[in-house]
């Protein structure tokens, strides 16, 4: 069994990777184990993601390469809404939003949970404590609410305010 | 007038008796008392009516904006990790942030946002369901004693799921319990557990030698190090009703100590217990934090004892200008509350003794659960009795005295359950304020009732043997008196219902945090003293595991009584958290997850 596997991106670039952090990706795991060893030589393709998308990946992929496996989702309610982020993940993190969403998409069509949990947190952080032109300015959104629609809003948003 | 058994106030701050249904309940890190939160019915909250909508916002059309770069999936996994208020802030962002949230997600925000609300009952319709919206607006903007009930059980609940997401997501498998370290201790790391304003010393652990670790540490919590000690010298324990918060060294011939963890704070006890070389020191920790301390040689291990590290102050209460105190005249003394010996949480019922009526009282007698009492004063005469639930947290805030020709004929205690205990020889015709001096001490601070002292003397011919008070003082302490909760109904012969234990399924904490495994849990016993409340639980494994004792179980106690709950073998629970002085039904709220048997 061959401890180097290929992947090719989306605009064909092959790059080799160790086959353990690979299969940090459940969908690659389930692939080799799928195509078994004998076609396990052949370059996988990951025509969803690019080469700079695929090669983050792989960055977090060999940091955690010996992280344990995800548990089941047996969190609970408030323990899922924890935005904990490891400091190097932090780091990781650290990118242009189109690189950020990027490699949220990755990670979710990849089934790499933990780097989609990162993901999903690090963009939760950037709304958090956030008003809400705030948020509009940090990505840019235009605010398509008529001012009719947006007074209403205010004013249901005031019976939640704690 | 309180009556000595009936709940009274809803809502009081733990500093401020006699402020009725006052729901200053939000403010962050105070403790505060209360009364039945469960109070709040379906049909008070019902009432309610929060301004009508224009419209339906959901027949808006949207526009495409960066949200809709990612799919739905994966929108709804970034909003689940944000808090409810910034979801608000989203939602007001644009139309694709406004859809991002839809009613099904905010119906499951706010069941998880809210457990208690499966608390609520309804009066008249037991069946009905509850609307979580409009709970949570009444939480928000409503008023009233329901809506007060209501804020405060927030509160908890609030505080409650941060300290078990703490706990519940770090909590080490298989910690070792208990460690013997020989003296001198090597450098060790202490991790601590923020519950509300305390800091529990939850496990040990050294940086050099993996093995050397045992108790919890909970990740994001603060870590201490606390440097090797000297050859011999002293160990210092610190802690306070729901463990210890600090421990350290000092050594014999200098002032410097060493501490990790808290060393002062309303209500701490501390303890020092010298030490030698090759005297061992023995932890031993819960599934949560430091349980039990035990130093000395292997053979004569030997708990420290603490004590309050300063001495009460003492207030006189000038009740007679008849009788003037003499320096050379003894006082009776009854430390009736000593911290040392844990009797406030003992303190179960208090005896006032008379002659006759109209003639000053006799004495007064504590009586505590465990059997024991103590007099002050000769005690001789008629005893009328009044009961304090001490076990559950109530505790002699207040004095008040009246004096009467020959001396102090009347006695009123009142409690931070805001309960009166009224003790009086006078004729119902004689009006208790007149002449009525006293002490607010609450109004000074944490300050608690612990002692009562005075003069008597000898006045009567017909009974040579009874001394009637003349003057009375008191001891006080600047001890946070713990929250008390109101008087629950004993529900029938005193069973628990086992729907109860089913019905619920998220904890609620307060600051005083002990556990015990629900896992193979054989039988559960729970203490239920005198006014129905549960003072204690043990969880019995079979011969598994050790008995996991939760506050304050014993057999002997006179007051208590037990009922077993037999749990089937497929109980899959994880772990009851018992807070101590909790509320009844805050205690059954506890179990994690519901018994399949």
């Amino acid at each position: 069994m061959s401890n180097t596997i290929i992947l090719t991106s989306s605009d064909n670039v092959e790059i080799p990777v160790d086959r353990e952090v690979a299969e940090r990706s459940i969908l690659i795991k389930n692939m080799l184990e799928d195509v078994g060893d004998a076609a396990a030589n052949e370059p996988i393709p990951i025509p969803n993601v690019n080469e700079a998308v695929l090669k983050k990946v792989i960055e977090w992929c060999v940091h955690h390469k010996g992280d344990p496996p995800a548990a089941a989702d047996d969190e609970t309610e408030s323990r899922k809404r924890t935005t904990e982020i490891d400091e190097w993940d932090q780091k990781f993190m650290q990118v242009d939003q189109e690189m950020l969403f990027e490699i949220i998409l990755a990670a979710n069509y990849l089934d790499i949970k933990a780097l989609l949990d990162v993901g999903c947190k690090t963009v939760a952080n950037m709304i958090k404590g956030k008003s809400p032109e705030e948020i509009r300015k940090t990505f840019n959104i235009t605010n398509d609410f008529t001012p009719e629609e947006e007074e209403q809003i205010r004013r249901e948003n005031e019976w939640a305010e704690e | 007038m309180f009556e000595a058994d009936k709940a009274a106030a809803t809502y009081i701050e733990r500093d401020k008796h006699l402020v009725r249904h006052t729901p200053a309940c939000d403010r962050e890190g105070q403790d505060f008392v209360f009364q039945d939160p469960l109070q709040a019915c379906w049909e008070s909250l019902e009432s309610y009516r929060p301004p009508l909508m224009k419209e339906d916002l959901t027949k808006l059309t949207s526009k495409p904006d960066f949200l809709q770069r990612l799919p739905p999936e994966l929108v709804s996994k970034v909003v689940q990790y944000l808090p409810t208020a910034d979801l608000h802030r989203l939602r007001a962002v644009s139309l694709t942030a406004f859809f991002a949230t839809p009613p099904s997600f905010w119906k499951s925000r706010l069941q998880s946002d809210m457990p208690y609300a499966g608390l609520i009952r309804g009066k008249a319709n037991p069946t009905f369901e509850v609307n979580y919206k409009h709970v949570k607006q009444v939480v928000t903007h409503g008023s009233g004693p329901a809506a007060a009930s209501l804020r405060n059980l927030h509160r908890i609940g609030k505080h409650a799921l941060e300290v078990i997401d703490i706990i519940s997501s770090n909590l080490a498998t298989n910690p070792r319990r208990s460690i013997k370290i020989a003296l001198p201790t090597p450098p060790l790391n202490v991790s601590l557990l923020y519950v509300g304003q305390t800091t529990f010393v939850t496990g040990l652990w050294s940086s050099n030698d993996d093995s050397f670790s045992c108790g919890n540490h909970f990740r994001g919590q603060p870590v201490q190090f606390l440097p090797g000690g000297p050859c011999s010298g002293r160990f210092m324990f610190f802690g306070k009703e729901g463990g210890f918060i600090g421990l350290g060294f000092k050594g014999c011939e200098s002032n410097q100590a060493h501490v990790a963890g808290q060393k002062s704070g309303p209500c701490t006890y501390q303890g020092l217990s010298p030490y030698k070389k090759g005297d061992i020191l023995y932890l031993e920790f819960d599934s949560i934090k430091l349980k039990s301390v035990k130093i000395g040689p292997e053979d004569q291990l030997e708990s420290p004892s603490l004590w309050m590290p300063h001495l009460p102050t003492c207030h006189t209460i000038d009740i007679s200008t008849k009788f003037q105190p003499q320096d050379a005249e003894p006082r009776h003394l009854c430390y009736f509350g000593n911290p040392r010996a844990g009797l406030l949480g003992k303190l179960v019922q208090i005896n006032a003794f008379y002659t006759n009526d109209r003639e000053a009282i006799t004495g007064l007698e504590f009586m505590y659960c465990d059997g024991h009492s103590l007099r002050w004063g000769s005690c001789f005469g008629t005893c009328y009795c009044r009961v304090i639930d001490g076990p559950s947290g109530e505790r002699v805030t207040t004095l008040k005295a009246v004096e009467m020709d020959h001396g102090i004929g009347t006695i009123m205690l009142c409690t931070n359950a805001q309960r009166l205990l009224v003790f009086t020889s006078a004729s119902p015709l004689v009006p208790l304020t007149a002449n009525t001096t006293g002490q607010d001490l609450d109004k000074k601070g944490e300050a608690i009732i612990t002692g009562v002292y005075g003069l008597f003397r000898h006045s009567s011919r017909f009974f040579p043997h009874a001394s009637y008070s003349k003057t009375i003082g008191i001891l006080s302490e600047s001890l946070s008196a713990p929250a008390i909760v109101s008087k629950q109904d004993v529900t029938g012969d005193g069973n628990i219902p086992r729907s109860a234990l089913q019905d619920l399924a998220q904890s609620l904490w307060k600051a005083c945090i002990s556990s015990a495994s629900m896992e193979n849990v054989h039988k559960i016993a729970v203490c239920i003293n005198i006014h129905g409340r549960v003072t204690g639980m043990k969880f019995s494994y079979g011969s598994q595991t050790l008995d996991s004792i939760l506050a304050d179980f014993r057999r002997d106690g006179r007051k208590t009584e037990e009922q077993d709950l037999a749990f089937g073998e497929e109980c899959t629970s994880k772990w009851l958290y018992w807070i101590y002085n909790a509320l009844y039904d805050c205690l059954l709220a506890n179990f994690e997850t519901t018994s399949t048997s």
